[in-house]
C-alpha cells in the first residue's frame, strides 16, 4: 500500500530557504550600498585631494616664481645685469602663466579671491613697482629705489609673498585635512563592513541554530520514540503538529509505529496462542496416562511428558531435556527399570534397535520398574514426509491389567483344580464300581464317596456362581423385616447337631429387624459359622451375639479357634484365598464363603469388622442399619413430645430414601414421621396434623399419590397443607398443578434442595386452615 | 512287596489311588502334604512315590526337587499328578527329574496300567 506523498504545505525549504535568500541578498545590497557610498564619498575625497594638489602645485609654481622673480629682480638691482632682467621677465610671464593656471583650477572662491589678488599684484608689480625700480636702477639712482622700496612696494610685496606662503599652508594643511578625512573615511568603512559582517555573521548563527533547533528537536523527539517504541511504550510526538517534512515524518513515524505495534500487538497475540497451543500440547501429553517419549534421529531426547518424568524419577536430574542417547538411556536403566543385569541390557537393545533408522513399525518391549511396575513400551518412527525426525516411544503401566491377568490366570488354575478334584474322585470311584469286582461294603462306600464329591462340586459351582451373581449384580435379593436373632438361632441348630465338639451360644440383647433376604442373611451366617466351626478343630465355645448400637444391629460370630495372621485378615475374602499354614491345610472347604460373604454384607448396606489373635480365636463384626420402620416408629413418639417444631410427614415406600429424607429434616429442625404407606398416612392425619406432607406419587397398594392427594384436597383440615411431590415420574408435573402441589421435586435430587424448599414454604406460610396438633397428653396415651 | 507312597491333600483322592492299587498288591503308605512326605521318605524306603503337583506349603514339586537332589532317594521312581493346566510345567518337572505323569482327573485303570507297566508286572 503507497500512498501519494503529499508536499508539506510550509516545507522546510520554502520556510528557510527563502529567508536566507532574501537576508542575503540584502545584506548583500546594504554591503553594495554602503561600499558604493564609501566608494563615492572617497572618489570625492580623492578628486578633492586631486584638486587641491594641483592648486598646490599652481601654487607652488606661483609662489616659486614669484621668488624667482623677487629673487631676480634683487639681481638686476643689485648687479644691473641684464640677463638678469630677461630672467625676471621670463619669470614674470611664467608667473603670469602660472597665474593663469589658476583659472583652469576648478571653481574656488578663495581662489578666484587669490587669482584676483594675484593679477592685482602682477599688474602693480608690472606695471607700476617694476618700471619704476628698473629706471632707477638705470639711473643708478640706488638712493631713491630704496626710498621707493621703503615707501610701499617692498612691503607690498613681502606682504603678498608671506599672504602667499600662508595660502600655499592653507592649502597644504587643507590636503592634509583631506587626507587625514580619506583616512578617517577608510577606517569608518572598515569598521561599518566589520559590523556588517558580525551582524551578518550573527544572524547566520542565529538562523542556523534555529534551523538546526528546528530540525534537530523533532530529530531527538524521533530518537527518542524509536528507543520508546522499542521498549514497547506509547509514543506520542509534538512533531506530528507541524506542517512540513517533519511534522510528515513524525506522522509516517507514528503511523508506523501503529503498525509496529499492531504488528506487534498481532505478534504477541499469535505468539501468545502458540504458546497457549503448546501449554495445551504440553498439558494433553501430561494427562495422558502413558509415558511419552520424543527421541530424535540422533538419538537425543527432545521431548517427554510428566508420566515420563515420574517414570525415570527426572526430579533426580536438573535437565534430562537434550541429552545424549547414552546419557538419557543410561539413566533410563539407572533410574527406571528394575536392577537386573538382564534387564538392563534388553532395555538398553530395545532403545538401540528402536532409534535405528529404515525400521517401520511398532516394537514393543515389557519391562518391571524399580518400583515394581510392570511397563510396555511401544516404540513407533515419526516421519516427516520420506524422512525419519526420530522415534516415539510411549511407556505404558499395564501393572493393573498385568496383576488382573495373573489374577484370571491364577484363578483359572484354582478353579480348575478345586473342580478336578471332586471330578476325579467321582469319576475315579465310578470307573472302579464299572471295572471291579467289589465286595457289597467297598461299593457302598464307593457310592457314598461319588455322592459326597458330587454334592461338594454341586456346592462348590453354586458357590462359584452365586458369587458371580453377586459381583455382577443380577442376583436377586428378596428383601423383607427379618429377625436377625431367628436367623441365628436356626443356622445354630443346623451345626449344633452335627459338632458335638463345639458349644455353640447365642446371646439376645435386642430382637431388633433389619431389612434383608432370609435366605441369603442366613448363607452369610451358615458362612461365619461354618468357619468358625472349621477353623477351631479342637472344639471350644462358639458365640453368637446381637446387640442395638444406634441405628445399627451388630451380630459378633466368635470362636476359640486357630486365629487367622494379621497380613491374611485384607486377603481373608478374596475368592478362593486360603490362610496357607500346617494348621489350616487340612481345613477344606470351597474358599468361596468369605468372598460371598463380603458381597451379602455389602448387598445390605452392612459393615464388617475382623478381628483375630493366633492360637485365641478370631471375632466377626457385622453391622447391618436396623430396619427402618422403626426407626420411624420410634421419630413418631418422639414428635410428640415437642410440638413446638413443623412436623413433616414423608410418605414414601422407599426405605432408604425416606431414612435419609428423615434425617435431613430432623437435621434442619423439623420432626417427621414416615409412612411407607399413603392409607396408613391418612388414618394417622385423624389423630396428627402435619405442617407439610412430602409425597411419592407410585405406591404399590390401592391407594396411591393421587388417590391420597384427592382425598386431602376433600379434607376441610388438609387441604391447605403444603404437599411437596417427591417422584421419578416428571411427565405429570401439570396434573399435580391442578391440585395446588407447592413444589415438585423428580427423583433423584439432592435431599437439602427438599428441606430447603420445606423450610422456606413453611416459614413463609401463615398456618391458615391449619387445626392446632393434638395436645401431648393425648398423644402419650 | 512294592512300597509305594502316596502324597495328595485329598483324602478321597489318596483312597482312591490307594484302593486301586492295593488289589494290584502293592504295599500303600499315605501322605497328606509336602512336609509329611519329605519325612516319610527320609526315613522309608519306597519302589515308587505318587506325587500331587499342587499341594499347599510344601508343594509336590518341592518334594520331587529334595528327592532328586538326595543322593540316597535320587533313583526312586516319581509319578507325577498334574491337572491340565500345568501341562506348561511339564518340562520344569522332567528338568528336576519326574520319571512319569498323569493328568488329574486320572481314570483308575490307566493309572493301574501305567504302574504295572512301571514295575514290569
Amino acid at each position: 500500500m503507497f500512498r501519494k506523498r503529499q508536499k508539506p504545505f510550509f516545507g522546510l525549504r520554502k520556510r528557510y530557504f527563502l529567508p536566507i535568500v532574501c537576508i542575503s541578498f540584502l545584506f548583500i545590497v546594504i554591503g553594495s550600498a554602503i561600499t558604493y557610498n564609501h566608494a563615492q564619498t572617497q572618489n570625492e575625497l580623492m578628486e578633492k585631494r586631486n584638486e587641491i594638489e594641483m592648486k598646490e602645485e599652481v601654487l607652488q609654481q606661483i609662489e616659486y616664481h614669484l621668488n624667482k622673480v623677487i629673487m631676480r629682480a634683487r639681481g638686476f638691482y643689485a648687479f644691473q645685469n641684464e640677463s638678469e632682467l630677461t630672467q625676471l621677465y621670463i619669470e614674470l610671464e611664467s608667473l603670469n602663466h602660472s597665474i593663469k593656471a589658476l583659472k583652469e583650477l576648478p571653481y574656488d572662491s578663495d581662489i578666484t579671491e587669490l587669482e584676483t589678488e594675484l593679477n592685482a599684484f602682477y599688474l602693480s608689480y608690472t606695471e607700476e613697482i617694476l618700471p619704476v625700480a628698473i629706471a632707477y636702477v638705470k639711473a643708478n639712482d640706488y638712493e631713491s629705489l630704496r626710498q621707493f622700496g621703503n615707501n610701499g612696494p617692498m612691503q607690498e610685496v613681502n606682504d603678498f609673498i608671506n599672504y602667499m606662503e600662508l595660502y600655499l599652508q592653507a592649502a597644504v594643511e587643507s590636503r592634509k585635512d583631506i587626507h587625514d578625512l580619506l583616512l578617517l573615511q577608510v577606517q569608518r568603512q572598515r569598521r561599518i563592513l566589520l559590523a556588517l559582517t558580525a551582524f551578518v555573521l550573527l544572524v547566520f548563527v542565529l538562523t542556523t541554530s534555529r534551523i538546526l533547533r528546528y530540525i534537530s528537536s523533532p530529530l531527538e523527539e524521533l530518537t527518542e520514540a524509536s528507543d520508546a517504541l522499542a521498549r514497547g511504550e506509547d509514543i506520542h510526538l509534538n512533531a506530528a503538529y507541524r506542517k512540513d517534512e517533519m511534522g510528515m515524518l513524525a506522522k509516517s513515524f507514528i503511523t508506523m509505529a501503529k503498525t509496529v505495534n499492531q504488528k506487534n500487538q498481532e505478534l504477541l497475540v499469535r505468539h501468545e496462542k502458540a504458546e497457549t497451543e503448546r501449554q495445551l500440547n504440553q498439558d494433553i501429553i501430561d494427562h495422558v496416562n502413558e509415558g511419552i517419549q520424543f527421541v530424535n534421529s540422533e538419538g537425543m531426547l527432545i521431548h517427554f511428558n510428566e508420566k515420563f518424568c515420574d517414570l525415570v524419577q527426572c526430579k533426580k536430574l536438573e535437565n534430562l531435556e537434550d541429552r545424549s542417547f547414552s546419557q538419557w538411556v543410561h539413566f533410563f536403566i539407572e533410574n527406571a527399570v528394575i536392577k537386573d543385569p538382564q534387564t538392563a541390557k534388553e532395555v538398553h537393545s530395545f532403545f538401540q534397535e528402536a532409534i535405528e533408522r529404515n525400521h517401520p513399525g511398532i516394537r514393543q518391549y515389557r519391562y518391571k520398574t524399580v518400583r515394581n511396575l510392570v511397563v510396555d513400551v511401544y516404540a513407533s518412527p515419526v516421519f516427516r514426509g520420506e524422512e525419519q525426525v526420530g522415534t516415539i516411544f510411549v511407556h505404558r503401566d499395564i501393572t493393573k491389567q498385568y496383576e488382573i491377568d495373573e489374577m484370571k490366570t491364577e484363578l483359572v488354575s484354582t478353579v480348575s483344580h478345586e473342580l478336578r478334584t471332586p471330578l476325579s474322585s467321582v469319576l475315579g470311584f465310578a470307573e472302579l464300581l464299572l471295572e471291579k469286582e467289589l465286595s457289597p461294603e467297598r461299593q457302598k462306600k464307593y457310592i457314598q464317596t461319588i455322592y459326597k464329591e458330587a454334592n461338594r462340586l454341586t456346592n462348590l459351582i453354586n458357590a462359584f456362581l452365586d458369587l458371580q451373581k453377586m459381583e455382577s449384580g443380577t442376583l436377586k435379593y428378596q428383601k423383607e423385616a427379618v429377625y436377625l436373632v431367628d436367623i441365628l438361632k436356626d443356622v445354630i441348630d443346623v451345626f449344633k447337631l452335627s459338632h458335638p465338639d463345639h458349644e455353640f451360644i447365642l446371646l439376645k440383647e435386642d430382637l431388633g429387624k433389619v431389612y434383608g433376604d432370609k435366605e441369603k442373611l442366613t448363607q452369610l451366617y451358615m458362612n461365619f459359622v461354618s468357619n468358625a466351626v472349621k477353623f477351631s478343630p479342637n472344639g471350644g465355645r462358639i458365640q453368637l451375639s446381637v446387640t442395638k448400637e444406634e441405628n445399627q444391629l451388630i451380630t459378633k460370630i466368635m470362636d476359640e479357634g486357630i486365629g487367622i495372621p494379621e497380613k491374611d485378615i485384607p486377603k481373608l475374602f478374596n475368592k478362593f484365598y486360603r490362610v496357607d499354614n500346617s494348621a489350616t491345610r487340612k481345613i477344606g472347604g470351597t474358599g468361596l464363603g468369605l468372598a460371598i460373604a463380603k458381597e451379602i454384607i455389602m448387598a445390605h448396606e452392612g459393615m464388617l469388622v475382623v478381628e483375630s489373635k493366633i492360637g485365641e480365636g478370631s471375632t466377626f463384626l457385622i453391622r447391618f442399619p436396623v430396619w427402618e420402620e422403626e426407626l420411624v416408629q420410634d421419630n413418631k413418639v418422639k414428635n410428640i413430645s415437642v410440638t413446638d417444631k413443623d412436623l413433616v410427614m414423608v410418605v414414601e415406600d422407599d426405605s432408604s430414601l425416606a431414612m435419609l429424607l428423615t434425617e435431613e429434616l430432623n437435621n434442619h429442625g423439623f420432626e417427621v414421621i414416615h409412612f411407607y404407606d399413603p392409607e396408613e398416612a391418612l388414618m394417622t392425619m385423624g389423630e396428627v396434623l402435619p405442617d407439610g406432607i412430602v409425597l411419592d406419587l407410585m405406591f404399590q397398594g390401592e391407594t396411591d399419590g393421587w388417590e391420597f392427594l384427592r382425598k386431602l384436597k376433600q379434607n376441610k383440615k388438609w387441604k391447605n397443607i403444603p404437599v411437596f411431590i417427591s417422584s421419578a415420574l416428571d411427565e405429570v408435573i401439570d396434573k399435580s398443578k391442578l391440585y395446588g402441589i407447592e413444589d415438585y421435586f423428580t427423583k433423584p435430587y439432592p435431599a437439602g434442595r427438599l428441606s430447603e424448599v420445606i423450610r422456606e414454604r413453611l416459614r413463609n406460610q401463615s398456618k391458615k386452615g391449619q387445626i392446632a396438633l393434638p395436645k401431648k397428653e393425648d398423644r402419650m396415651d | 512287596m512294592k512300597k509305594i507312597l502316596i502324597v495328595d491333600d485329598e483324602e478321597v483322592l489318596r483312597m482312591l489311588i490307594a484302593d486301586t492299587l492295593e488289589d494290584l498288591g502293592f504295599s500303600i503308605e499315605e501322605a497328606e502334604d509336602g512336609e509329611e512326605a519329605w519325612e516319610v521318605i527320609q526315613k522309608n524306603s519306597y519302589d515308587l512315590i505318587i506325587l500331587d503337583y499342587m499341594m499347599p506349603g510344601m508343594t509336590g514339586v518341592e518334594v520331587l526337587k529334595k528327592l532328586k537332589e538326595s543322593t540316597v532317594k535320587k533313583d526312586i521312581p516319581v509319578l507325577m499328578l498334574t491337572a491340565r493346566s500345568q501341562q506348561k510345567d511339564k518340562e520344569e518337572l522332567l528338568a528336576v527329574g519326574a520319571d512319569y505323569f498323569m493328568e488329574k482327573p486320572f481314570r483308575p485303570m490307566k493309572l493301574q496300567e501305567l504302574v504295572e507297566e512301571i514295575f514290569h508286572v
